[in-house]
């Protein structure tokens, strides 16, 4: 083992380490003034996100207090039904959308980096992306309700309410619009996390050293893939049904409104624990660092993660249970919804054995966490009872189901969530809030919620409906309706001290230092000196917890002795490693500050506005300069070619600056894009075998030449873009093109012959369900097949600007990859459509 | 602590390209049990669904699918522990290493998710054993 030479004894050495930080901190410098806006650090959009998702939050705070208002006294007329309900739908909606996935992805971008010894996530600029359109989308969203216009048919938009559009007006098209840009934003989160997970952590940070945060985050990124694709086909189809009269959920014409309540749940159940694993998350680093001693039971946790993450999927009925399904089905679902309880519980021994196990400090974030896990306990046991068919029926539509839905997000998102504000403040902004003001914030927030949603489950059980403007005072229920409205007060008077409170400490609040609660994790190391907050060099990781475990390591940093501890070039840079062993792979030039991603998202947020009003063409419009901004994006943005292949990362150790296929994480990306991709094609596959299922009349079959056609038109496309990669990685660039180019035709001819094939069949697609369906699958795969296209021809273009050759085959590897996925696409699709000739 | 200079040499510690390839300590074997347990209950739903319900009202056809599948199910989750369980044996008999210790987590984990897996598979088996009708 050599050892490098002391520091600090060479003076040369020592200009040379000032002259390196300097350019770190130039290379890493937030642009000023109206420039500031176009910064894409992960850490710095992470700040914006988490202010404006708590803005959000705040309100859809002020709605529920409306409510509580018009609810304190029985036969009140402060608001109208019409009104509470726009209230009801925007409190559950934007608590949901707005707040609660927005900014868990926020502290997950802001926290990981510095967690995982990464100078930044992979994908700055999507980040960015997705921060600028949630926050279009969640303007023209929740705005909506300032202007009389909001959604009134509840968080859940069950039709045939929902599909009627003479009784629910623009509202619901602004809810599925808005909210499918926003569930896009949020996929673009997951892959910046999943990849952020496992290719950018430090050195020597194998997957059994990750902090458990990484590990609930890697999970949580996982479902969102899963579960959010399921909605945006639900939201396309509704949207349909509403715009063009697609009848999917229309009986008398074969359509069936149950549908959309399967694909609203399956994702909307996963939804709940993508919000609480994230938050539960956040305590497993809070509770160590004042236990003073490691989680206890990591391997266990890493399960339940796991566990919960996968079993989650299968709960989704349980909201269905009183819609008539058969009691088999009921039963199966029961036992997977108290199958859950398993990992959740060990979640919450794990905690309370940290605590046992350590000499715990008391502190403001240990208090929110105990309030956290005391709510979240009683709200997991309402669950248990819930997930029983008979109580169920029992509790269908009650104030008993409020208050257990609260239960379990106060106890499993908010809390946990004020625990890491009370946490990671100092981390942000270097002072800390006030304990005082924590403490009494706590106790106002903790008795105010109990006040507030205890006396629920009575109410509930003694039969007061859910979702009613009002109430009869012959329910016998006005006084714990006034108690309730009380405890929603003094609750909102909490939540108003701490953001009081966190505001004054911006300028008042005590200095904190690096570390002010001597934590053990990675995100705690001291930053350099300089405007942004860097790590001086990303170290060798060998425990979980490397500020307790590796003495001496802060001081080695602060030395600048591991990797990456100047940028000669005065780029963005940081370290890709291998997704197991955590080896260094590539030094991945991270892109810096640009306003393109503002552009991208406006652009495409304009789309779906446009689209929204059923202006057409202005949304077909904005749509294509999405596509123009995203290409311009691409093409100065990705695959450029070094200067020099090789980067001097320090510690004797050169890594290339280009690498693609698996190595990369663009490849990576596609990956995981396509993953979500697909369970969005899963969930076009399920409505089709569930129209089966309910045995609507014969399915009308698209005529089989020209689907056969087509389909092999598709499969040589894919042949050849398969032969122009192998021609690309020879050296023989003129075949390659060829093939890119003769592959982007067959694949129009493709697209082509799809449609061509229902013309011919006489298919009118508003006919019925079952016909609307093999129209959805030929349009599903001919937005597919455009996108190859525009790759393919991409790719042609970098061709012949030289940027694609047997070294940098980076970009048709990608696209490769997008192809190996469309082939699967129209091989299903195709045998979905064939198999209605041959019934 | 100083650094060393030939860490990232050492990131495989002793360990040959046999061992890394090793069946039961990998990343991917964390999805065997949920992507098992999903596909049996994506099954005994589906099952439910359609001869419950949606084309018949067969209790005793939709029970023996169930059966089979659950049995089906549960040889795969052992057939994926078995390695495992194997792995994480020979890992604990050899010296530690910070690469044997992840392998041995992840087998762990593996193990782990086989078990909590076969309990929801165990579980969501009972209500068609139990039932006596499709009503």
């Amino acid at each position: 083992m050599s050892r490098m030479q002391a520091p600090g004894r060479d003076a040369g050495r020592e200009e040379n380490q000032r002259e390196a930080a300097r350019q770190l901190q130039a290379a890493w410098a937030v642009p000023r003034g109206s420039r500031y806006w176009t910064e894409v650090n992960n850490t710095q959009i992470g700040i914006w996100y988490a202010v404006v998702a708590f803005f959000f939050f705040l309100f859809a705070g002020v709605l529920a207090l409306l409510m509580r208002a018009q609810l304190a006294v029985p036969g009140n007329e402060l608001l109208d039904a019409g009104t509470y309900n726009q209230l009801m739908t925007m409190h559950g909606s934007a608590m949901m959308f707005l707040f609660a996935v927005p900014i868990l992805e926020a502290f997950a971008i802001i926290l990981l980096p510095d967690m995982l010894g990464a100078r930044d996530l992979p994908f700055p600029r999507l980040s960015a992306f997705g921060f600028w359109s949630f926050l279009f989308g969640g303007v023209f969203v929740a705005g909506s309700v300032l202007f009389d216009a909001g959604p009134q048919a509840g968080w859940f938009m069950y039709p045939p309410l929902t599909s009627d559009t003479s009784q629910s007006g623009i509202g619901v098209d602004i809810w599925l619009l808005g909210l499918t840009f926003i569930e896009v934003a949020s996929i673009a989160a997951a892959i910046e996390l999943i990849t952020g997970v496992l290719k950018s952590r430090a050195p020597g940070m194998r997957l059994d050293l990750m902090p458990p945060y990484a590990w609930y985050l890697l999970v949580v990124g996982a479902m969102i893939l899963l579960a959010f694709p399921p909605l945006i086909i639900g939201d396309l189809m509704l949207e349909m049904h509403r715009a063009f009269d697609w009848p999917f959920f229309d009986a008398a014409r074969g359509g069936d409104p149950l549908l959309w309540q399967h694909l609203f749940w399956v994702f909307g159940h996963p939804e709940v624990y993508i919000i609480f694993l994230p938050a539960v998350a956040i305590l497993t680093m809070v509770v160590p660092t004042f236990a003073r001693t490691p989680l206890v039971g990591y391997p266990w946790v890493v399960l339940a993660a796991i566990s919960t993450g996968f079993l989650s999927f299968g709960l989704w009925v349980h909201h269905m249970f009183a819609t008539g399904l058969p009691s088999l089905s009921l039963g199966l679902v029961s036992a997977a919804s108290e199958a859950v309880a398993i990992p959740a519980a060990i979640q919450v021994f794990a905690l309370i054995g940290t605590v046992l196990v350590g000499r715990t400090i008391r502190s403001v974030p240990m208090l929110f966490a105990a309030g956290a896990l005391a709510i979240f306990v009683l709200g997991g046991l309402t669950g248990v009872m819930v997930a029983v068919a008979p109580f169920n029926w029992q509790a269908h539509d009650t104030y008993f189901i409020v208050a257990h839905l609260h239960y379990v997000l106060f106890g499993g998102m908010v809390f946990p969530l004020f625990a890491g504000l009370y946490y990671y403040y100092p981390k942000i902004t270097s002072r800390i809030m006030s304990e005082r003001a924590g403490r009494v914030a706590f106790w106002l927030m903790f008795a105010g919620f109990n006040i507030a949603f205890l006396p629920m489950h009575l109410t509930g059980m003694a039969g007061m409906p859910r979702r009613v403007f009002t109430y009869s005072t012959d329910l016998g229920l006005d006084g714990l309706n006034l108690v309730s409205t009380i405890g929603a007060f003094v609750l909102a008077a909490g939540i108003g001290l701490v953001v009081l409170d966190a505001l004054r400490c911006l300028r008042r609040g005590r200095d904190a230092g690096a570390n002010p609660w001597r934590a053990g994790t990675l995100e705690w190391m001291a930053a350099m000196p300089g405007a942004s907050k860097l790590m001086r060099c990303v170290p060798v990781i060998e425990g979980r917890y490397p500020l307790w475990e590796q003495p001496g390591l802060e001081r080695a940093v602060a030395r600048g002795d591991y990797y990456l501890a100047d940028a000669p070039q005065g780029l963005r840079e940081t370290l890709v490693t291998t997704v197991v062993d955590a080896e260094p792979l590539q030094c991945l030039r991270v892109p810096g500050p640009t306003s393109l991603t503002i552009f991208a998202a406006a652009a495409f947020a304009a789309t779906f506005i446009f689209a929204t009003f059923h202006w057409v063409w202005a949304a077909g419009a904005a749509a294509v300069a999405t596509l123009c901004v995203l290409l311009v994006w691409l093409w100065t943005g990705t695959g450029r070619i070094p200067e020099e292949p090789m980067r001097d990362v320090g510690m004797g150790l050169s890594l290339p600056v280009y690498v693609s296929g698996p190595a990369s994480i663009g490849w990576w990306a596609m990956l995981i894009t396509m993953i979500a991709d697909q369970s969005a094609f899963l969930a076009l596959v399920f409505s089709e075998f569930f129209y089966w299922t309910v045995a609507t009349p014969a399915a009308p079959a698209p005529a089989s030449g020209p689907l056969l056609a087509g389909l092999l038109a598709g499969a040589l496309a894919w042949v050849l873009v398969i032969a122009s990669r192998h021609l690309t990685g020879r050296d023989r660039p003129s075949p390659a093109r060829i093939a890119l180019l003769a592959g982007a035709l067959l694949a129009v001819g493709c697209a082509v012959l799809l449609v061509v094939s229902l013309r011919t069949a006489g298919l009118d697609p508003s006919s019925s369900a079952s016909a609307a369906m093999a129209a959805t699958f030929v349009l599903w795969c001919s937005a597919h097949l455009a996108i190859g296209i525009v790759m393919l021809l991409f790719c042609l273009v970098a061709s012949l600007r030289g940027r694609l050759d047997a070294k940098h085959d980076g970009d048709i590897r990608i696209v490769l990859l997008y192809w190996h996925f469309l082939a699967f696409t129209l091989l299903v699709s195709g045998l979905v459509l064939a198999a209605r000739g041959a019934s | 602590m100083s650094p060393r200079g030939d860490v990232h040499s050492g990131f495989r510690g002793s360990e040959t390209d046999a061992d890394r390839r090793h069946w039961g300590g990998r990343p991917r074997h964390l999805l065997h049990a949920p992507v098992i347990w999903a596909l049996h209950f994506g099954f005994v739903y589906g099952a439910s669904a359609l001869f419950c319900a949606g084309r018949g009202t067969d209790i005793e056809t939709t029970r023996i699918l169930v059966l089979v599948a659950s049995v089906l199910a549960l040889a795969l989750l052992v057939a994926t522990c078995i390695p495992a369980w194997r792995l994480r044996r020979r890992l604990g008999a050899e010296t530690p290493t910070s690469s044997r210790r992840e392998r041995r987590f992840l087998a762990a984990i593996t193990l782990s998710t086989c078990a909590l897996a076969g309990f929801a598979i165990i579980l969501g088996t009972l209500p068609a054993l139990i039932s006596t009708s499709c009503s």
